[in-house]
């Protein structure tokens, strides 16, 4: 077995075989499961997308990023404009389909990550994180200093063309696009010239004034909870006009053809009908298999060459300098790479929502990367797994801990917050190594007490 | 700390199996009808809206407010035989997470309809899948005109007059006050949407600035003295500020500081009475008094009218502070149920649509313009009343007649006048 | 020339703030070599502290004092129960660990002071001073702030250069093993220096607060310019932090003033990531920030 992985190319083969276990084992699994886990499932790939990245900067090439998700927005932002505004340049002869769009992100993402690891390779410790904390504040507030190009702080919508039988036509997915406002014409009747009364209310007085004092809701006639309304309190519906019986002026439209006529991909009645496409299986389709493809090069780089170049430099710059490896060139290409998959994250993401805003990219985003990668464990791509999964299911574990108990408003709305705050804390406390360093230590030393037991 | 192996590995184990046990939603109520979200004995609505972080201060009231009032409809004995569920979940103003939780409230919590989301960005990233689905989405809170397009978002009806819509009636009304138009004016925003709308409006309105400088969201931290500065240096005497509460107290504050008294108009967002003067504390009066805001709700403070009586009683029981945010809640809460009710004891969500689109007029609230909702046009509220704060802080009704606009570029604000209805028995639907 | 200066006095009483909360990260990084990003949500905490201490005694003075002490407890507390436990090497450990910590206070105070934004009394005249037939934006309050953080700065700069507690600081910060056989208390003094740091964050708090509001998250976009000021003032330099503090106020002012508000956080962006291309170590600082 260690013979056959030394031999050329073994250990690229072993590395595809792994990864595409993995993306069969997950692609069928999201073909049975919740619309809403799939949901899940894609986000939490995205994360994990975003998250090999960290491994590669924060855990291999050390060096702490505060600003990863501000390089997802640089890729969420190339896809979301150049499948908006490209859609009819062909490209090498092709139509334009998202792949282009998310290549292109990767590009845009080699790019700014080429910029800062330039910068950042030559700094330390806090100013590393200065300038990436930096980067997360200042790169959403690119995005809204320049509304014309990037929708300021509303952000950009786009449809993504869902593949319900083929990718929509490229003209049809245009028109959900944000319309001028100019272009939205507004009709309404003219108001200056007739005076408007609302209708009265059958039987209700029609000057306010002398409302009847039995009409009216007093802290006195406020049902409490217990009490059963009184026969006087009910609704009653004939003071209320017109709601049942009068003839509709406007036809009820078919039950079918309102919800119905909407979508112009026609993805909405398939998943109306219950019919094969589901939004959210498309969406972790997706994702899964762009995580699964960085993934791949990523586990080719971490434990190849370049991987060994990495730990060199950060366990000892020095020593990796005298035999020849450039200790600037192994950072600079650790921010590249994670960058890249950032970018590639991001695109991701903007299909997933369906939109780009500097909202959704903003320094929680950059910070929940950091949280999950350390949580996960950042020395081993595996933590950036259970990182992309804790990020999904961490807020939704936290609101279920703390949810409605009755608590006063302010209480439960805060405490999701503090619970995932304190656990935070704690996870940093207890497993330093994340969940993963913790489990293979835990592993470790049973497995050495279980032979010095013998 | 030191802590042995076998409490971590416990530790990480004990996450990781609360992970997979969050993972699982809780169970969807079951319900049985042709859409989803209503029985004979329930609808279930949802919101998205930020009850933590930034934004919340302020807009964290409404939907306990929506809430407060629906638990009072539902102990009346709901509508037509209906409770509602009402299920509010925190996005934070962040667009992934109302995504996020837009997603739960569709696929777990089965909604029949979305009520009252808050925010233009963060429902800038729901709004083309809400439709796509067919879930009504009604009552956005948001200034934002891009809403307000039937032929695009059929599902989607914004609620409250937009930017655009104010600041044309505020264009208006200084266009034909002679004192008002003899001043120089000058205009203060707050950089993004919210005052670049407010410039399309003024824009279409006529209205031409001496000076206008901003304050970017989050800057309230920093005095505006050298925005001040800027507006006094350029002679300005009356100043327009489109900006949200928190910055109004800070302007008034840095302006009195400063020596610097222009008359000042100010946007029905920013200038919520209760909010403004407690900020400014013992001088807030005398800094207030002769501040015009335009409104589109009776004044909060109006304690004879019926709507707000009444609404005020609710917020009382409910131990929910008496300003804008939570009068607002109950009325648009107020104003869904009368939507519902309309829309007849076989609910479905078409005919929530039609109800809105045929019958709103006739719907009762304590806003001041009718509700001109139609196939062609889904914005709720398109008018405003000019008002004035008082020598004891309080918002006075200037203007008997309204003045209502489109949120098109062009075309100016036009005047007329509207008499509402009295409120419906005990304010239930 | 005077709406250049009316700029000036405007970005003065911010600038202090600025300058403030910079110094209470930069003795946090003296002591521990960690970069407390729960500073702002410590200052916001004590500052709600302070606003219940005046509603109660109605003294600004009283309040003060409890915001000093409160500011001093929250940083021991912060010190002992979460950065002790973490490994010094752990870099990204501990900011995560102190994100951990703001994302907690402001939950808290999101629960225990309800009602989004409140108003802090303003204790002194805060309407601008008359002089030479003008009205000039600066008020005696903001004459009161920028003495108090010149106090400060005084008060600091003795500690560290005249007093036994200061030098062993210093040593302590330096090299802790040598300090430690130099028989300096090294745990001791490092906890020393974060109640000394959640005091002056503390005192940025209640300064801040009545010229704007206070809610969980209003002091955010202070961490971002007091980090970028520290970091440009170079991390270590108490003398780095305050004029770099005070500049970072009065470049906010002079942008808001001369072109759009909303330019001011993408110039003192501009202006790290400068600092940071061409004198990463700080203008202020004597080590070397470059590693390569």
């Amino acid at each position: 077995m260690v013979n056959l992985l030394r031999l050329p190319g073994a250990r690229f083969l072993s590395h595809l075989a792994i990864v595409f276990v993995i993306w069969a084992a997950l692609m069928r699994i999201n073909d049975g499961i919740d619309p809403l886990m799939s949901y899940y499932l894609a986000l939490a790939a995205m994360y994990a997308t975003a998250m090999f990245g960290m491994v590669i900067l924060v855990g291999l090439s050390g060096q702490v990023s505060l600003g990863n998700g501000a390089l997802m927005a640089i890729g969420g932002y190339v896809f979301a404009l150049t499948s908006l505004n490209w859609q009819t340049v062909p490209i090498l002869g092709w139509q334009w389909n998202p792949i282009w769009s998310m290549i292109f992100a990767g590009f845009g993402g080699i790019a700014v990550g080429l910029l800062i690891g330039w910068i950042g390779a030559r700094l330390r410790g806090p100013y590393l994180a200065g300038l990436t904390l930096g980067i997360a504040v200042g790169i959403p507030a690119i995005a809204t200093r320049f509304p014309e190009i990037f929708g300021g702080e509303t952000g950009l919508m786009l449809t993504v063309p869902y593949p319900a039988g083929g990718y929509a036509p490229a003209a049809e997915t245009v028109t959900i696009d944000e319309a001028p406002l100019a272009e939205v014409p507004l009709e309404q009747a003219p108001l200056d010239e007739v005076p408007l009364e609302q209708a009265p209310l059958e039987q209700a007085p029609l000057d306010t004034e002398t409302a009847g004092a039995g009409d009216m809701l007093t802290a006195d006639n406020f049902p409490s909870a217990e009490s059963s309304p009184a026969a006087g309190d009910m609704l009653t519906a004939d003071n209320f006009p017109s709601a049942e019986s009068s003839p509709s002026a406007l036809a009820l439209p078919s039950e079918s053809a309102l919800p119905n006529d909407i979508d112009p991909t026609a993805a909405g009645d398939a998943l109306l009908a219950g019919s094969a496409f589901v939004l959210e299986r498309w969406q972790a389709s997706l994702a899964v298999t762009a995580a699964c493809i960085i993934g791949f090069f990523a586990l080719n780089l971490v434990r190849g060459r370049q991987g060994r170049i990495w730990r060199a430099v950060r366990d000892d710059e020095v020593a990796a300098a005298v035999s020849g490896i450039s200790p600037a060139g192994s950072k600079i290409s650790a921010f590249v790479v994670s960058s890249f998959f950032a970018a590639i994250a991001g695109a991701v993401f903007a299909q997933i929502l369906s939109y780009v805003g500097p909202g959704a990219f903003g320094l929680g985003l950059s910070l929940s990367l950091l949280v999950g990668v350390v949580l996960g464990g950042r020395a081993s791509l595996g933590g950036a797994i259970i990182g992309g999964v804790l990020l999904v299911a961490l807020p939704q574990l936290v609101f279920n801990i703390a949810g409605d108990r009755g608590w006063p408003a302010n209480v439960t709305d805060n405490a999701p917050n503090l619970v995932y705050g304190l656990l935070v804390v704690l996870v940093v406390l207890i497993a330093p190594g994340g969940i993963l360093g913790s489990l293979k230590d835990g592993t470790r030393r049973l497995l050495a007490k279980s032979r010095s037991a013998k | 700390m030191r802590t042995t192996y076998a409490a971590r590995v416990v530790a990480a184990g004990a996450v990781a199996a609360l992970a997979l046990a969050a993972a699982v939603p809780a169970q969807a109520a079951r319900i049985q009808a042709t859409d989803p979200g209503v029985s004979k004995t329930e609808i279930v609505i949802g919101t998205t809206t930020p009850l933590t972080g930034p934004a919340s201060p302020g807009y964290m009231y409404v939907a306990p407010a929506a809430k407060a009032y629906f638990d009072y409809v539902n102990s009346n004995g709901g509508i037509n035989g209906r409770k509602i569920n009402y299920v509010y979940l925190d996005d934070q103003y962040n667009p992934a997470l109302t995504k996020k939780q837009t997603n739960q409230l569709i696929l777990s919590n089965k909604i029949f309809a979305m009520f009252g989301a808050l925010g233009t960005p963060s429902h800038s990233a729901v709004v083309a899948d809400l439709n796509r689905r067919g879930i009504p989405d009604v009552f956005v809170n948001t200034g934002s005109s891009n809403f307000d397009n039937p032929s695009k978002y059929p599902m989607t009806f914004p609620f409250f007059p937009s930017y655009v819509v104010e600041a044309k009636v505020m264009g208006y009304y200084m266009a034909n006050d002679a004192t008002l138009n003899a001043k120089k004016k000058c205009l203060f925003y707050q950089d993004g949407e919210f005052g670049d709308n407010a410039k399309v409006g003024f824009a279409a309105a006529g209205t031409t600035f001496a000076a206008e400088t901003s304050y970017y969201s989050g800057q309230q931290v920093a005095p505006f003295t050298s925005q001040v500065a800027k507006l006094k240096a350029a002679g300005c005497e009356l100043v327009v500020f489109f900006g949200v509460t928190s910055a109004t107290a800070q302007l008034l504050g840095t302006a009195a500081k400063s020596a610097f008294a222009p008359t000042w108009m100010i946007t029905s967002v920013g200038s919520d009475p209760s909010v403004v003067g407690a900020a400014l504390g013992a001088a807030g009066n005398t800094l207030l008094k002769g501040v015009y805001t335009p409104s589109f709700l009776v004044p909060i403070q109006d304690s004879t009218n019926p709507y707000v009586s009444q609404m005020k009683v609710i917020a009382d029981k409910n131990a929910l502070p008496w300003n804008f945010y939570t009068y607002y809640g109950l009325n648009t809460a107020y104003v869904l149920a009368q939507a519902i009710k309309a829309a007849g004891t076989d609910l479905t969500r078409a005919s929530l649509i039609n109800a809105l689109q045929t019958k709103a007029s006739t719907f009762r609230s304590a806003a001041i313009a009718p509700m001109l909702i139609s196939a062609k046009s889904h914005q709720g509220l398109n008018g405003y009343y000019m008002g004035q704060y008082n020598a004891t802080g309080q918002v006075e009704r200037l203007t008997s007649y309204i003045m209502t606009a489109t949120s098109a570029t062009s075309g100016t604000a036009k005047k007329t006048t509207f008499k509402p209805g009295a409120p419906t028995s005990k304010l239930l639907p | 020339m005077t709406t250049f200066i009316d700029y000036l006095l405007g970005g003065l009483g911010s600038g202090a703030i600025i300058a403030l909360m910079a110094l209470a990260l930069v003795l946090i990084w003296r002591s521990t070599r960690v970069v407390n990003f729960a500073q702002v949500g410590q200052a916001m905490f004590t500052t709600f502290i302070a606003l219940s201490i005046q509603t109660w005694t109605g003294s600004w003075y009283v309040a003060l004092i409890g915001a000093l002490a409160a500011g001093a407890v929250l940083g021991v507390i912060v010190q002992y129960l979460v950065l002790r436990p973490v490994k010094r090497s752990d870099t990204s450990g501990a900011i995560i660990a102190t994100f951990g910590v703001l994302i907690a206070l402001q939950a808290a105070a999101g629960m225990i002071w309800p009602g989004g934004s409140q108003a802090f009394p303003q204790p002194f005249n805060n309407s601008g001073i008359e002089f030479a037939g003008r009205v000039w934006p600066i008020s005696i309050y903001d004459f009161v702030v920028i003495g108090i953080t010149a106090l400060l700065v005084l008060g600091l700069t003795l500690l560290f250069t005249k007093t036994s507690l200061g030098l062993s600081m210093r040593a302590a910060a330096f090299n802790p093993e040598v300090a430690r056989l130099s028989g300096v208390r090294v745990s001791r003094v490092l906890t020393f220096g974060w109640a000394l740091a959640g005091s002056v964050g503390a005192v940025a708090g209640v300064l801040v607060a009545p010229v704007s509001t206070i809610s969980p998250n209003s002091f955010d976009i202070l961490l971002v310019f007091a980090f970028v000021a520290a970091v440009i003032g170079g991390l270590d330099s108490l003398i780095g932090a305050i004029s770099i503090g005070v500049f970072t106020g009065l470049v906010i002012s002079l942008v808001s003033g001369y072109s759009d508000s909303g330019n001011a956080p993408v110039v003192a962006l501009l202006l790290l990531a400068l600092n940071l291309i061409l004198k990463p170590e700080g203008i202020f600082s004597h080590h070397k920030a470059r590693s390569v």
